[in-house]
């Protein structure tokens, strides 16, 4: 389909005009102004758009079409021919109102349709691609040039379209559309999987059976469903059959005991009577046993106690007797110790006394040297130290030295005369105190120290020594140490003269020595009387006999008294006694008579009780038995329909289904799985076809300035210069941009367009592209026209003339 | 001479689920096969006429249908005719079902309610039986131990009547429905022993020998129970001697089979086999399988509605016939390269056959 004539009567300015185009290159030379795309509006608005529109519509698209003054009417006519030249003509009128247009197609065949819906639809079918992709790639403005890759990507109608185009060639030989298969396997696979996790092999959501979908679910979750249904239902009707077996073996257990009691019960009842007032005269004859007993026991003893409390009175007395006795020796006892005692003081004060006389004589016999004259012997001996000392400081050396032998007398000054001797040729040395007195036979040396009193001081020494010595003869002792040791022992004794004294006077208090013997004297002789503990012992002994016999005593008075007061007297209790025997006769004689227990049971009360209570049990299990009875009545009730048994084969067969619908499904699931990997592998080589296009397109216009496209299926994303520098269309320069642009769409029109069968108008494409490179563009878009019917408008000649076009058509009427 | 015709396991009363277009006809021909044992019993001019447990499927059983089959068992021309409560139809202590039997029985309709034994004296030979009524669904004891402490008159004839599985001849792998072994019922001290709860023959071919039988269920209801529908008359002689005959008495079959089939020829073959008259009262179970060509294929999808047809419900498994898809075949009909050719491919070079299959299904589907 090309475009063959375009008759605008009028149109956008142009009151009526004929437009031919020729297969191949048509160039459309004209200034902007002159309405340059009036042309290819017309053509793109005769294809594309409705002649039935709104009164709004009508201004929002094709208002700028009307002329300026006078006239409510535009008109197009095209006439497009098919690959055999066969002529299709196409007449739009529009006009201003609500759908006040008009429109008619003329086929080759004569037809002719003037319905303005059904004319628009047989047009769009006509045209060798969608109204998008012809928009896009087919007719594209100036100003869209570069934009059509930025439409691509936005359309994704155009792209739907390319890719079965693609596809076609390469996939769907055998009639086989691989959409329609992907759509059918898409569909099966829901059919199959709804609600369905495989991965979980359970369905989406954790909804069990506990919780299912109601609707919207695929085949396996419904087998899924049904199997898991009749699982449960197997399992409620297990668990009634379970229930009610266990429920009816309770009841039959019940009901046995309940006869076992029943047989028992009717056997034993008819007894009861009997045995009942056996247990009475049973009762009655026990008590009156004791009774008997007791009586027996009452008559045999009161006599004896009788008697007992006649021979207990003297035993009583003597004992009483002795406790006096002993008592009485027991206070000699005590006497007997106080003398002793006594006794032992008075030796011990005469001892005292004896003791007092020694140490009188022996102070008497000691050498009496008393403490005062002690201390004047002491004085005396210390003033002569002190004067022998003041001699002694006058301390003189006499050195003799004599010719011949010489005896001599020498005298230190208060010293003894003593004899020395003066060897020839030899020094005698003496040392003397204050002064000394040398004698020869006639000759007297004194020599005195000092001023001369000192000679005093040696008188007065001689003077003392004297005393001193004529004292010591006085006391007849040697020394004054003599006198201190002699002084010692005196004091000695006179202390302890008067310590013997002090204890004397301590013992014996303020009494007198002599009253004390006397007092001693009136004890008199206690030597014969016993030890008071020995007595003591004799004495508890007795008192606890006493007290014995006394309690022996009253528990038999009081028995007597309590017997007394009960019975009166002992005949009573022997005729009361006569009267219990025979009743215990009497009531054996009943019992005799009554029928007797039977086997296994100890007493009448065992008896009774035992038939009571299977009276009770059966009573009970009555209940019991009605209850659990209910009890089933409900259970049954609720009986399932179904037995296990057929549950059993159902859930069986069910499960089975679930298996092979599952495996089906998972079958599906494999092959879906293997399409669509092998679908999109197959896609990758589909857009191969497309990329090599558009690189030999590219390759014509740019050279080798991008040896390389980068794409992501069907759209370039990258270009790659010889320095592998890589470039987003976004980043290529204007003029690249339209290059680019218009390679790509020659790219795609290729593979949308059949050889030979379309058309495509190019507006201006050259006016941003630099004169060496338009050499190139020049080439490129004469071997496209060789394809297709190509349409170029430019409003410059010189484009015009590259071009090769030796009479361009003209705006210019 | 006596003659006792023995009957087990009718089931009356049974759903049949799963065979929803059989399930009401399956149902109601039980009722009717119970009134022709009961003819074929009077017909045979037997004395004694024995229902061995599970006359019913289930204890809760509707009025009308407790009549329907008392009405039946009453018919019985003979001297007496015992029912044995089953597992299915056990019997509690005031059983709704079996007190409402009771009341509906005739005089001569006994039923064995407890295990003691019952004297007969109205043949020349005097007769003890001892029945072994169940009174649970479930029980891991069986309910003839009491049978060996009796005492037994020699010259009586002695019969026991029990329900349960018996070890080796039917299943019972959880021991749940009265376990007997051959052993404790030979041990018993009867002459015989009239068995049900196995809903297949045994013995197959009953001998002098035997002295236990178990007839089956006399109107099929399963695929596990292929034979026509069974009872036995039993003939004791003065001798004490049995002699068994086995009494056909059902009238629908379950019939599983399973068959290939390769080309147009044996799909005729196999329509023609289980079409016609002869399957009208069959239940059929049918698994087919095979590799065909398509136009063989496509001659089965279209005729097997016939065997449908043709049976009373078809139950059939035809997963395994596959269409014959070879890699010249795929050659063939696919251009080399296209998307069905190297998905066809893919399958059957790696075998496999079910997704091969369903590609190819698919791909039909979709081709113009």
């Amino acid at each position: 389909m090309r475009v063959s004539k375009v008759f605008l009567h009028p149109f956008a300015g142009i009151e009526e005009k004929t437009f031919e185009f020729e297969e191949g290159l048509n160039v459309l030379l004209g200034p902007n102004e002159a309405g340059k795309s009036t042309v290819f509006r017309a053509v793109m608005h005769g294809l594309l758009t409705t002649t039935s529109l709104t009164r709004t519509k009508v201004e929002d698209i094709m208002g700028s079409y009307f002329p300026a003054v006078g006239g409510d009417v535009i008109r197009v006519s095209l006439e497009m021919k098919n690959s055999k030249d066969e002529v299709v003509q196409i007449v739009k009128t529009w006009k201003k109102g609500n759908r006040n247009g008009s429109a008619s197609l003329k086929l080759p065949d004569g037809t002719e349709l003037t319905d303005e819906e059904a004319v628009q639809d047989h047009i769009e079918e006509l045209l060798p691609v969608s109204p998008a992709t012809l928009r896009t790639i087919m007719l594209a403005d100036q100003s869209g040039l570069h934009q059509t890759m930025r439409k691509m990507e936005q359309e994704g109608k155009v792209r739907k379209e390319l890719g079965n185009i693609l596809r076609k060639n390469f996939m769907e030989t055998g009639g086989v559309s691989v959409d329609r298969f992907r759509e059918l396997i898409d569909q099966k696979y829901e059919d199959y999987f709804k609600r369905w996790n495989r991965q979980q092999q359970y369905p989406e959501n954790n909804r069990g059976i506990k919780n299912p979908y109601k609707v919207g679910t695929g085949k396996v979750v419904e087998a899924y469903y049904k199997k898991e249904q009749l699982r449960l239902d197997l399992e409620e009707a297990e668990r009634f059959e379970d229930d009610l077996d266990s429920l009816n073996e309770t009841l039959n257990k019940l009901i046995t005991q309940q006869e076992k009691k029943k047989e028992k019960f009717e056997q034993l009842n008819p007894l009861k009577e009997g045995i009942q007032e056996r247990q009475l005269k049973e009762q009655k004859l026990e008590s009156a046993q004791d009774k008997k007993e007791r009586l027996l026991h009452v008559s045999n003893k009161w006599p004896v106690f009788n008697d007992r409390l006649e021979n207990l009175e003297p035993k009583l007395e003597a004992n009483r007797e002795k406790l006096e006795e002993l008592q009485q020796e027991q206070q000699k006892a005590q006497n007997k110790q106080k003398g002793e005692q006594l006794k032992q003081r008075i030796t011990k004060i005469e001892e005292l006394a004896s003791q007092v006389e020694e140490a009188k004589n022996e102070l008497k016999e000691a050498q009496k040297v008393t403490q005062d004259d002690l201390k004047k012997l002491r004085e005396l001996q210390s003033d002569i130290r002190q004067l022998q000392t003041k001699i002694e400081a006058a301390k003189l050396t006499v050195r003799i030295e004599s010719d011949s032998d010489q005896a001599l007398r020498y005298t230190e000054a208060g010293q003894d005369e003593q004899n020395i001797e003066s060897k020839k040729g030899e020094t005698l040395e003496k040392t003397a105190s204050g002064g000394f007195t040398l004698k020869t036979d006639g000759l007297m040396v004194k020599v005195f120290s000092g001023d001369g009193d000192l000679e005093d001081t040696i008188e007065t020494l001689q003077t003392e020594k004297e005393e001193l010595n004529s004292y010591l003869d006085d006391l007849e002792v040697g020394s004054v140490q003599d006198a201190g040791s002699y002084a010692e022992l005196y004091q000695k004794k006179e202390n302890d003269l008067g310590q013997a004294k002090k204890a004397y006077k301590s013992e014996l208090g303020d009494q007198k020595l002599e009253d004390l013997k006397e007092k001693l004297k009136d004890y008199g002789n206690l030597s014969e009387v016993r030890d008071s503990e020995e007595i003591t012992e004799d004495l508890v002994e007795t008192k606890t006999a006493l007290n014995q016999l006394k309690k022996e005593a009253a528990d038999a008075e009081s028995k007597i008294e309590e017997w007394t007061k009960k019975y009166g007297s002992s005949d009573e209790v022997i005729l009361e006694l006569a009267e219990t025997s025979k009743l215990v006769k009497d009531l054996e004689s009943d019992l005799d008579d009554l029928p007797s227990l039977p086997k296994g049971y100890e007493s009448s009360g065992e008896f009774i009780k035992e038939v009571e209570q299977l009276d009770k049990d059966i009573q009970q299990l009555k209940e019991h038995i009605f209850d659990k009875k209910q009890e089933r009545t409900q259970l049954e009730a609720k009986a399932p329909d179904t037995s296990s048994e057929e549950l059993q084969k159902l859930s069986e067969e069910a499960e089975a289904e679930f298996e092979r619908i599952n495996s089906r499904a998972e079958t599906l699931a494999q092959v879906r799985e293997k399409s669509l990997e092998l679908i999109e592998s197959m896609d990758s080589d589909t857009y191969k076809g497309l990329e090599t296009s558009f690189v030999k397109w590219l390759d014509l216009m740019v050279g080798d300035r991008f040896p390389n496209v980068d794409m992501d299926s069907d759209m370039p994303t990258a270009f790659k210069t010889q320095e592998a520098t890589s470039l987003t269309y976004n980043l290529l320069s204007h003029g690249t941009k339209d290059t680019v642009a218009l390679a790509w769409r020659f790219a795609l029109c290729e593979k949308f367009l059949e050889e030979g069968n379309g058309f495509v108008i190019l507006d201006d494409p050259m006016v941003d592209i630099d004169p060496e490179r338009r050499k190139n563009v020049v080439q490129a878009i004469n071997k496209f026209s060789e394809q297709y019917q190509t349409i170029v408008m430019t409003c410059h000649p010189d484009h015009a003339d590259e071009l090769g076009v030796e009479y361009p058509l003209s705006l210019e009427s | 001479m006596i003659k006792i015709f023995h009957i087990a396991d009718l089931h009356l009363g049974r759903t049949f689920r799963n065979l929803p277009e059989a399930q009401d006809t399956l149902s109601e021909t039980r009722y009717e096969t119970l009134q022709k044992t009961v003819d074929k019993a009077n017909e045979l001019e037997a004395d004694i006429f024995v229902i061995a447990g599970d006359l019913f499927d289930k204890t809760s059983v509707k009025v009308g249908d407790i009549q329907k089959a008392v009405k039946a068992i009453n018919s019985f021309a003979g001297e007496i005719a015992f029912v044995l409560p089953g597992n299915h139809d056990y019997i509690t202590a005031d059983s709704q079902l079996w007190e409402r039997f009771q009341k509906e029985a005739e005089e001569h309709v006994i039923v064995l309610d407890k295990k003691e034994p019952l004297e007969l004296s109205v043949f020349d030979k005097e007769i003890f039986v001892y029945p072994a009524p169940c009174h649970a669904k479930h029980s891991s004891e069986h309910a003839i131990g009491w049978v060996q402490e009796i005492e037994k008159d020699e010259n009586a004839v002695h019969f026991g009547i029990a329900h349960g599985s018996i070890e080796g001849v039917s299943p019972d792998f959880d021991q749940r429905y009265f376990p007997m072994s051959i052993h404790e019922l030979e041990r018993s001290g009867v002459d015989l022993w009239l068995m049900g709860h196995t809903h297949i023959t045994w013995p197959e071919q009953p001998g002098k020998r035997d002295m236990i039988f178990n007839p089956g269920t006399p109107e099929p209801d399963g695929f596990s129970c292929n034979h026509e529908g069974r009872a036995f008359l039993h003939t004791i002689n003065e001798e004490k001697q049995i002699d068994t005959e086995i009494i056909i008495t059902g009238t629908y079959r379950f019939v599983q089979a399973s068959e290939t089939v390769s080309n147009e020829d044996d799909v005729s073959q196999l329509i023609e086999d289980y079409s016609g008259d002869g399957w009208n009262n069959c239940v059929l179970q049918l698994e087919v399988s095979g590799k065909l060509e398509e136009e063989a294929l496509k001659a089965w999808k279209e005729e097997r509605s016939e065997i449908r047809d043709a049976v009373l419900e078809l139950r059939l498994d035809d997963s395994g016939v596959r269409r014959k898809v070879t890699s010249e075949q795929i050659q063939k009909e696919f251009s080399e390269g296209s998307f069905p050719e190297q998905l066809l491919s893919s399958f059957s070079e790696e075998d496999e056959e079910e997704e091969l299959q369903m590609a190819y299904e698919l791909i039909k589907e979709v081709q113009q």
